[in-house]
């Protein structure tokens, strides 16, 4: 059961986290404008896009916390999804 | 009997046979099949955009869709306090951050219908070309999933008001937040791979 004290460092995390994502947002946006070469460009903006998204099923989703079998069954067909566009894409 | 005796907390308490609980189990599994729903979307039109390249894409509007990245990722944050709040048993607090993200939601689809009429003014339609037809495909299932969520989220604000839920009774606002989080994920990835790559 969740003590007053974890409660109160969970609403701060969450803070952080939508901190970071929105700066990461930003980020994105500016990048942009910068005329970043194409392979540079999409490395740099896959690593952020991920960044963000793992950040919101870790800690807004709670996967973090919760059971395992919830994170399994998230990443399985993510990393499905993965390889078919992979090959999607190659084809 | 006891067993007749079932008050509106108990109504979320879901089995627990496999040690977690069944609902929650049931959602992620939802999520799941969504993955690869999206998957199939998105892998047709990363397939177009890199093999059936067109200056189209040179009209979509990066920065206003950026601002629409933020709002939805903002709501994601007024859910998550949300169920903070409802676990500390302030459901009053509840109900103003499902409000926010009620607005928020709308918001975030005028959004998209605003761009989608600057580009349909540019000649980019469904049936326009492949390009069009792959990207409203994919960013309209994604605006209906919003649309869905904005109106649990609106069933949940009615709960919340007639005193549904409280700290014994957290797991359907839970369930709510894993679906509009999953939401708010689908549309970073979209964000990255149809306006920044």
């Amino acid at each position: 059961m969740q003590t007053p004290a974890n409660e109160s460092s969970h609403r701060l995390t969450y803070v952080l986290v939508f901190l970071i994502l929105g700066g990461i947002t930003a980020v994105e946006i500016g990048l942009t404008f910068l005329g970043l070469p194409r392979a540079t460009a999409r490395a740099l903006f896959l690593t952020l896009s991920l960044a963000k998204a793992v950040m919101v099923a870790l800690f807004y989703m709670h996967l973090k916390y919760d059971h395992r079998l919830y994170a399994y069954i998230f990443i399985v067909p993510v990393a499905l999804l993965a390889i078919f566009a992979y090959l999607t894409v190659a084809s | 009997m006891s067993s007749m005796a079932v008050s509106h907390h108990d109504e979320f308490k879901a089995a627990k046979a496999l040690g977690i609980s069944h609902l929650k189990l049931g959602m992620w599994l939802f999520i799941a099949s969504e993955v690869m729903f999206f998957g199939g979307l998105i892998a047709a039109f990363l397939n177009f955009k890199l093999n059936v390249p067109t200056d189209e894409i040179q009209l979509l509007d990066v920065a206003l869709v950026g601002v629409n990245t933020f709002i939805l990722l903002t709501s994601s944050f007024t859910v998550v306090l949300g169920l903070d709040a409802l676990r500390q048993d302030k459901p009053q607090r509840l109900a103003f951050f499902l409000g926010m993200t009620i607005l928020l939601g709308v918001v975030f689809l005028g959004g998209q219908a605003y761009e989608f009429s600057q580009l349909a003014q540019q000649g980019v339609t469904l049936s326009s070309s492949v390009f069009g037809s792959s990207f409203y495909t994919l960013t309209s299932f994604h605006g209906m999933h919003v649309l869905i969520g904005v109106l649990w989220a609106l069933r949940n604000l009615l709960g919340t008001l007639r005193g549904k839920y409280g700290a014994e009774s957290v797991e359907g606002i839970e369930l709510f937040g894993l679906y509009w989080h999953f939401v708010d994920i689908v549309w970073i990835v979209l964000f990255t791979l149809i306006y920044l790559i």
